[in-house]
């Protein structure tokens, strides 16, 4: 665990979109269980030593958790003609005003395989997105979004930094709780425990939003022409948009991407402008290095390598299991995964402090 | 004039009492001003309005003017105030907006639109001024309580103000922690000539180095002037000055040094030996080798206390030292190694007792335990009246003063009929009264065949009430005896004992006379 990130949050970025990628178009479980070594490989070398870096286990938890959960609602309810029955659970019908579902029964086999490939994939990406959350530095990401949204990240991060106080104040007031009744279960302890920790999370709200404020957060002088620039823009964008609803209602295609590209042109203005009119200057902003776009292009060069792979060779990337076998195995598309494990090869920076 | 207030009126919304009435006041550039008075008297009112938090945050009724540097709070709201007024607020979690406390420094001044390279000096400025620069690179939720206000208090001056208002900055500090701020603070007065502005509750340490001290009550300013003169008749007032004002010294000692050369000719009878104490009872809760692991981290090595029926006991320690993990084990609310037995039952008051009230008024909260624990009400009333909560009975939890919170969460643990109280730092941003209200219950309670473990770092209340006391240092017993020799050898000890040794209190001092 170190203390600050290597890498840009942006690469970071590029990574898990790569990443979330390559679960999508290759959705066989081989390749599945690949990324998500190389994302436990990328939290182990560049984890955060941050409550949301250390949250990463759990994270995959809850998501193993639900995945299990589908698969078995998925195999009480499917069932299918033709299917081969693995074997037989006692089962009920349900009314028919709830649709005469039957619950248990015979267990497919096809149903249990296909729910459980379809879980692993969802398990994997939520992995991915975990992974991503445990090695960017939130601050930083809000640094590198354009000047107009800062205001939007700043409320990101101070959100965040809110959930793991909140965690402590409900350990607190539960042993507190116990404490006060003498170790025994007391009935309304629900009650007790939400009414203190939401009015101390109100009040700790109140002290941060008044120290933002009594370090000038806000401050800018007068509404000036480039904050005016872009409230029209926006305007011209929703406007814009909205007709190009009504021609894809009406079916007139030629009008609707005429309209979304205009709508798309006044969004970039207004954010352009409005970045632009923001009076606010930025500290010691982590620089873009060289490290850093060589490890976005490589990680973003894994899903163009997929789509190649797939496109020349007869390697199939989607793998739905009829029967327990093994799925099938490509060296090459393989490859082109592993170059996600890119980030995990460089080395974290030594962590500082305590 | 760096700082004037002007027939300053305000009443909070949904109040019928002002919260300050006709204060008017002026201060000149570089001075250090002390604010004191009671919980509740309007201290940190007046502190908000001199950046305008009041009445722009608050909201309610505003009336007079205040300005700084030439500007007046009317027309410029706190974010406008940045480059004049820095404000430090009194809890030190409460005031990071991001994770890194170098980059965190310069929020201000991004804000403000300062230039990269004037604010990369500026930063340089600020972490030497504070003597934070080996700091820069942690995150502040793994910083000591010192070392978090002193990174806030570098936030504050970072747009270069020239008034700096903190209100009670040193409340939930140590007493290393306490004294590294307040030095830093003297530092930035002296040195750079900041107009500093600073409410406190303990003023044994700020009264020193105060060239002024405001006595706010009810609103009004009720004193102003020198120290020695202000707090003359303060019954907060520091140690040393109710020392001399017991013994009738002329001038007012300020200091230790000042109050022991005055003394240094003083005779006294013998030293109090605990004679008339009456025998302690029989053990109610001994703990052997208690020993708790966090992780790979050992925060409780083999700490050994045998707890008898009517003793009051202190523990103290730096912050960290493992007091509170003692506790909480002695109460049995975490898993530990070694036996910890108790023969009768174990109350534990947390640290911060905002984690207990959640009823609708005082009263409640008291009710709410007694239903909790099937205990006969009769005993709410005296509860209440033994820490002075009688005439706050029908009023929200919420709306009381920290001290008046603190006290009402030792009521509310204490009716459920625990004859031994564990209480976690009962004295933390408590005024003078509600401490003193806190002392004689703690009494009351031993005299009544009661048990009380403070953890505290308040040594002149463990002086006050504590017969024995235990020194915890990195989880381990350091030491353990009389409150008097313990007391005596430690860098932090009471005032008293530090002027005349042997003696704890100013009471024994007149007692010997």
């Amino acid at each position: 665990m170190s203390s600050r990130p290597r890498l840009h949050a942006l690469s970071w970025l590029v990574w898990a979109l790569s990443a979330t990628l390559c679960v999508l178009v290759a959705r066989s479980a081989v390749y599945g269980a690949l990324i998500l070594l190389i994302a436990i490989l990328c939290v182990e070398m560049h984890g955060l030593a941050t409550p949301i870096g250390r949250a990463f286990p759990l994270f995959c938890s809850l998501a193993a958790f639900f995945a299990v959960v589908r698969v078995v609602l998925d195999a009480l309810t499917g069932h299918v003609a033709g299917n081969h029955t693995w074997f037989t659970v006692p089962s009920m019908q349900l009314p028919s005003f709830f649709g005469g579902l039957e619950i248990g029964g015979a267990i497919q086999r096809e149903v249990v395989l296909a729910s459980a490939a379809d879980a692993f994939v969802v398990v994997v990406i939520i992995a991915v997105f975990g992974a991503w959350n445990a090695v960017v530095s939130h601050h930083e990401l809000t640094q590198s979004i354009p000047r107009a949204f800062h205001e939007l990240g700043l409320v990101i991060t101070v959100a965040l930094a809110f959930i793991p106080s909140t965690i402590e104040a409900v350990r607190r007031t539960r042993e507190a709780d116990r404490a006060r009744a003498g170790g025994r279960p007391a009935r309304g302890r629900v009650r007790r425990t939400v009414l203190p920790v939401l009015q101390s999370g109100l009040e700790r709200a109140i002290s941060l939003s008044e120290a933002m404020d009594s370090r000038g957060f806000g401050h800018r002088g007068a509404v000036d022409r480039g904050e005016r620039v872009a409230g029209f823009a926006m305007v011209a964008a929703l406007v814009a948009l909205a007709g190009a609803g009504a021609a894809l209602v009406s079916r007139a295609d030629v009008a609707a991407t005429v309209l979304t590209t205009v709508a798309a042109i006044a969004v970039a203005i207004g954010v352009a402008t409005s970045a632009a009119a923001a009076r606010r200057t930025r500290y010691r902003p982590r620089p873009f290095r060289r490290l850093d776009t060589v490890v976005a292009l490589s990680v973003a060069l894994a899903p163009a390598a997929l789509a190649v792979v797939a496109n020349t060779t007869d390697a199939a990337l989607v793998w739905i299991p009829r029967e327990l076998e093994l799925p099938r195995f490509d060296l090459g598309v393989a490859l082109a995964i592993a170059l996600l494990a890119i980030p995990a090869l460089i080395p974290p920076r030594p962590a500082m402090g305590a | 004039m760096v700082l004037r207030y002007e027939g300053v009126g305000f009443r909070y919304p949904d109040r019928d009492v002002l919260a300050l009435d006709g204060v008017s006041l002026a201060v000149e550039p570089g001075a250090f001003v002390a604010v004191a008075g009671a919980s509740g008297s309007g201290k940190s009112t007046l502190l908000r309005c001199a950046n305008g938090l009041v009445p722009h945050s608050s909201g309610g009724r505003f009336r007079g003017t205040v300005t700084v540097a030439g500007r007046s709070t009317a027309d410029h709201r706190p974010r406008d105030l940045v480059d004049v007024v820095g404000f430090v607020h009194q809890d030190p979690e409460a005031q990071f907006v991001v994770d890194h406390v170098e980059t965190d420094l310069a929020f201000a001044l991004e804000n403000l639109g300062v230039a990269p390279t004037a604010m990369r000096r500026r930063v340089e400025e600020v972490l030497d001024a504070l003597g934070i620069a080996g700091l820069r690179d942690r995150d502040p939720a793994t910083l000591s309580g010192g070392e978090r206000q002193r990174c806030a208090i570098a936030g504050a001056l970072a747009a270069a103000p020239a008034v700096l208002v903190l209100d009670e900055p040193t409340s939930q500090l140590d007493p290393q922690g306490a004294e590294d701020v307040l030095g830093a603070i003297a530092r930035l007065n002296q040195e750079l000539g900041t107009m500093i502005l600073v409410a406190e509750h303990r003023l044994d340490r700020v009264v020193p180095i105060a060239d002024r001290v405001l006595l706010v009550d009810r609103g009004h300013i009720g004193a102003d002037g020198a120290p020695e003169t202000v707090l003359a008749d303060y019954p907060g007032a520091p140690a040393v000055m109710r020392l001399g004002r017991a013994l009738h010294l002329d001038p007012l000692p300020t200091t230790v040094k000042a109050a022991r050369s005055a003394l240094h000719d003083l005779s006294l009878g013998p030293i109090p030996d605990g004679a008339g104490a009456p025998p302690l009872g029989d053990v109610v809760l001994s703990a052997r080798g208690t020993c708790v692991r966090f992780g790979a981290r050992e925060v409780l090595r083999a700490v050994d206390l045998d707890l008898h029926r009517g003793e009051v006991v202190a523990l103290l320690g730096r912050n960290g030292a493992g007091k509170t993990t003692f506790l909480r084990a002695l109460a049995g609310l975490i898993a530990h190694r070694g036996a910890v037995q108790r023969t009768t039952r174990v109350g534990y008051v947390p640290q911060d007792p905002n984690t207990l009230l959640g009823a609708a008024t005082v009263r409640d909260e008291l009710l709410t335990t007694v239903r909790m624990t099937r205990q006969d009400p009769a005993a709410i009333g005296a509860w209440l009246e033994r820490l002075g909560l009688a005439p706050l009975a029908e009023r929200h939890p919420r709306d009381l003063s920290s001290g008046e919170r603190q006290r009402l969460a030792i009521a509310a643990v204490a009716v459920g009929g625990s004859s031994v109280l564990l209480l976690d730092e009962p004295t933390r941003g408590m005024d003078a009264p509600s401490r003193a209200a806190l002392a004689s219950a703690v009494t009351a309670h031993a005299r009544d065949g009661g048990s009380v473990v403070l953890a505290t770092h308040d040594v002149e209340l463990a002086a006050m009430v504590a017969g024995r006391v235990l020194v915890l240092g990195d989880g381990a017993l350091v030491a353990d005896g009389p409150a008097r020799e313990v007391l005596a050898g430690s860098l932090f000890a009471p005032a008293v004992l530090r002027v005349l040794p042997g003696f704890l209190t100013v009471d024994e001092v007149l007692a010997a006379r």
